[in-house]
């Protein structure tokens, strides 16, 4: 008896502990596929929305993607990888795992890495003026002496607007050293170190070469020592003609790039699409979807594999930035932090070849990594960030119901506000109204639209007024908006007006009804410089689109240059018309032709001198 | 005063005598634009610039050919510049009315949006306004192609008065089976312009549908075109198209003045 409940009892213990094993290890073993994401959502609910929408597209025969690259993770473990689409819609090559894409604005991150990797040994202080680890009369273009700190190059916030030059060329043999392309690139500074945020490919690529002076190396084969090897991470290149990497120099040139296009949204094959970066820390960064999920991953690893400590990790992901008084993060050293249903960290990147993303929630170690062919975007791109980790919801913040006065104009600071295309931010400003906002805490605002949420930070700026922060850049008010947009509506109206009074004259002249007046060689040539300057005008805008962003010097030196002479023969005519208006005797309606010539050329200089539009230097 | 309405009492007969296929295909035309505005787009507005307006000097000019009246114009004691005052006066008034209740008509069709309950695809405009990320709305687009569509219009009808005051056998070419033949005594700058408009904003559409795919360089004016669109409303735009085409009348009616005058009957 004794024996038997002893052998019944182990029986028993065994059989409870080999149960309680059996559900231990199936714990440890759940399934990628049905771990809860920060959505709410599981892995294998995105992956049906997912093949849902192939199979949609496929019924109706209207595809609406090139190809698509999507990897979830969290910590170490990969948790769906989704290839889709054809990256050549001509050869129906599909995408897989070794389609490279281009990471734009992700390979910034590099840059920020670096940067803390220096910070960690020592060699670099991210608030020490950098001019001080640049070659001396590096920059010559500054307006202010205040030093421009590492952290201000982060924060985006050095104070440079736009290049006007050109950033890109489609000729690889034509790449200058990093040193000679930035300082060709160098654009005005057109605000205080530290005051407002513009996005700026030139201020991070400027980062990039400060390590490359601290360290004595060049900038790429830094990365490549210091981040791609010790990830192991040998399917991405640096280089701004892919030259770091055979591999990727091969496939990159099998890639192509396409563009919805048109109402009736129709593919356009824009080919290749290869551009050679004068500045490519900012965005040269091309590799696979695989290499770049590595790298994601190593951001978030509690072991810091980048740094000697994790403590220096941590230090990365702190806010540098906040939205207006609140301790909501807008910037956390180069990382832009995004309000989803959680907050998470990240970068996203476009290029004239396609766009990519890589964010992570830094509490749940889940991330996502998105890269496309497309440089407007498609659906996988728009809806992916949100399937995974959800959307900031109205509550959140705890926004009031009382809606805030966000009326007015604001002009992106991602623009141009010095020199020739000055009048750039007047054709794409934003406007908002004031029921769109609700106020949260401080001068936080949230502006909700179809249950999806985005934050606004405001603040005060002496001698600027109000900016509006969004995530990247600021908006400044300007409360005479509408009278500038006037002035250069005027200033077209004049050009379509000089022009016709131009014929008219000749048509006179034709028929020999053209009287010969005082003062009519000088209204001729006044009307003809109102004619010729928003031509010229129009050339920069063109020549800037044609060269992808930017005006070469030759050729804003023309215009601009152009620009002058305008100027002064309008002077010349507005002066001229006066003193004939009222020296000589007219009649009523030529004294009123006169004195509407002396206006038109006024209102022509005062655009031209408002806007700038003979500025080609300093800029 | 007096002898505008006189003029134009005359102009009232000529139009009013016997079969007139032009004034039959204007109401023809009309009711296309307003069925093709409730049924599928109020943007039909648009069109009525290309469509209708060029008719209206067409419906005088060919009368007066056919019932031969214009030899009256030698006997009546009216000048050759207040015959040109005159039509382009009261033309001009007749194609804005005319635009108006058109207007008024597209605008009714996009409060009820009949379009949208038996249309699969969204409506041209709304497709527009997604194009743009909602930086523009539909009812900013329809006010903005209404204008367009005026400007163009008064753009073609003065192109047409002047035209047809130039060249004196025009409406009587255009009537009969030698409009080949006799268009090509006309200038080469005569053809050109008004086939260039028309070209344009065939191009125009296109480029927008897609048909066409855009390269860089057209791409470019495209794009200064939307931002003039997108920024205030639409307003810049608006303003620099009526001007322009305001500008365009008073060229034209400075030359069927003085070219009218010059004309050798």
């Amino acid at each position: 008896m004794k024996v038997f409940c002893k052998a019944l009892s182990s029986i028993l213990t065994a059989t409870i502990l080999a149960i309680n094993f059996v559900q231990f290890v199936s714990a440890e073993e759940e399934p990628a596929s049905t771990q809860l994401l920060p959505s709410g959502m599981t892995v294998s609910d995105i992956d049906s929305v997912f093949q849902k929408y192939v199979a949609d597209c496929e019924r109706t025969d209207n595809v609406e993607y090139a190809s698509a690259e999507i990897g979830i993770f969290r910590g170490d473990e990969v948790l769906y990888t989704g290839y889709f689409g054809e990256t050549n819609l001509k050869t129906h090559t599909p995408a897989d795992e070794e389609s490279v894409y281009e990471w734009g604005s992700i390979s910034k991150t590099l840059i920020w890495v670096s940067a803390m990797q220096l910070y960690e040994k020592g060699m670099l202080d991210l608030n020490r003026d950098i001019r001080e680890y640049l070659p001396d009369g590096f920059f010559r273009h500054l307006s202010y002496d205040d030093p421009i700190t590492m952290l201000n190059l982060m924060n985006h916030n050095a104070g440079w607007q736009e290049c006007m030059r050109p950033f890109w060329s489609h000729d690889g043999d034509v790449i200058p050293s990093l040193k000679d392309g930035l300082q060709s690139l160098e654009p005005a500074q057109v605000h205080r170190p530290g005051e407002i945020v513009a996005y700026s490919n030139y201020g991070a690529s400027v980062a990039g070469y400060v390590i490359e002076c601290i360290t004595g190396q060049d900038f790429c084969q830094y990365v490549h020592e210091h981040i791609f090897e010790p990830l192991g991470m040998e399917h991405t290149a640096y280089a701004p003609d892919h030259s770091d990497n055979e591999w990727v120099y091969s496939r990159r040139r099998q890639m192509r790039s396409y563009k919805m296009s048109g109402l009736l949204m129709s593919y356009t094959d824009l080919g290749a699409c290869l551009y050679y970066d004068f500045a490519y820390p900012a965005g040269a960064a091309t590799g696979t979807l695989d290499d770049l999920m590595t790298y994601a991953q190593a951001l978030i690893n509690g072991d810091a594999p980048l740094f000697s400590s994790p403590e220096t990790q941590k230090l990365m992901f702190t806010a540098t930035d906040f939205y207006g008084d609140s301790d909501i993060p807008i910037c956390a050293h180069g990382f832009w932090p995004e309000e989803h249903a959680v907050r998470v960290y990240g970068h996203n990147g476009a290029m004239e070849f396609g766009l990519a993303n890589m964010i992570f929630d830094l509490e749940s170690k889940t991330g996502l990594v998105v890269m496309i062919n497309e440089p407007n975007g498609n659906w996988f791109f728009n809806t992916a960030p949100d399937l995974v980790f959800g959307t900031l919801s109205p509550d959140k913040y705890g926004a009031s119901a009382q809606s805030a006065e966000l009326t007015g104009h604001y002009l992106n600071t991602r623009s141009y506000h010095r020199g020739m295309l000055r009048f750039f931010p007047y054709l794409t400003e934003a406007n908002l109204t004031n029921t769109d906002a609700q106020r949260l805490s401080g001068n936080v605002y949230q502006l909700t639209e179809e249950n999806q949420s985005m934050l606004i930070g405001a603040r005060d700026v002496d001698g600027i007024g109000t900016v509006y922060e969004l995530s990247s850049q600021d908006f400044i008010r300007d409360n005479a908006y509408l009278l500038h947009l006037a002035l250069f509506t005027v200033y077209l109206m004049l050009a379509v007006a000089a022009y016709h009074f131009i014929i008219i004259r000749r048509k006179m002249k034709k028929h020999g009804k053209l009287t010969v007046q005082r003062g009519g060689a000088a209204i001729a040539a006044g009307q003809l410089a109102q004619l010729i300057s928003p031509l010229l005008a129009l050339a920069s805008f063109v020549i800037f689109a044609y060269y992808h962003g930017g005006i070469p010097v030759l050729l804003s030196g023309i215009i601009g240059i152009a620009q002058m002479i305008c100027i002064a023969i309008c002077a010349y005519a507005a002066v001229r018309s006066v003193i004939t208006a009222f020296t000589v005797k007219n009649g009523k309606l030529t004294r009123c032709k006169y004195l509407f010539n002396t206006v038109g050329c006024l209102l022509t200089c005062c655009t031209i001198l408002f806007f700038q539009m003979y500025q080609f230097w300093g800029i | 005063m007096e002898k505008l309405k006189h003029i134009f009492a005359i102009d009232r007969i000529n139009i009013s005598s016997g079969k007139n296929k032009t004034f039959l295909f204007i109401i023809v035309m009309l009711f296309f634009l307003v069925f093709a505005g409730f049924a599928y787009s109020p943007a039909a507005v648009f069109i009525e610039g290309i469509l209708v307006a060029p008719m209206i000097p067409e419906l005088v000019f060919q009368n007066e050919m056919k019932n031969h009246s214009e030899k009256l114009w030698g006997i009546l004691p009216v000048s050759r510049k207040e015959l040109v005052n005159a039509r382009f006066f009261y033309m001009i008034i007749a194609y804005f009315c005319i635009y108006l209740v058109l207007f008024v008509l597209m605008r009714i069709s996009l409060a009820l949006q009949l379009y949208d309950r038996w249309q699969n695809e969204p409506e041209i405009m709304e497709m527009i306004a997604q194009r743009t990320d909602g930086a523009i709305s539909v009812k900013q687009i329809f006010y903005i192609c209404a204008i367009t569509g005026f400007a163009v219009g008064l753009t073609t009808v003065s192109s047409q008065l002047r035209a047809f005051f130039k060249h004196d056998k025009l409406a009587l070419s255009l009537r009969s089976d030698e409009f080949f033949k006799s268009t090509k005594s006309m200038k080469l700058t005569d053809k050109i312009i008004p086939s260039i408009i028309v070209i344009v904003v065939f191009l125009f559409m296109f480029f927008m549908l897609g048909v066409i795919p855009l390269n860089a360089a057209t791409s470019i004016f495209a794009q200064l075109i939307i931002q003039l669109i997108i920024s205030a409303h639409g307003i810049p735009f608006c303003a620099v198209i009526l001007t322009f085409s305001f500008l365009r009348l008073w060229y034209f009616y400075t030359c069927a003045t003085l070219e009218y005058d010059d004309l050798e009957l």
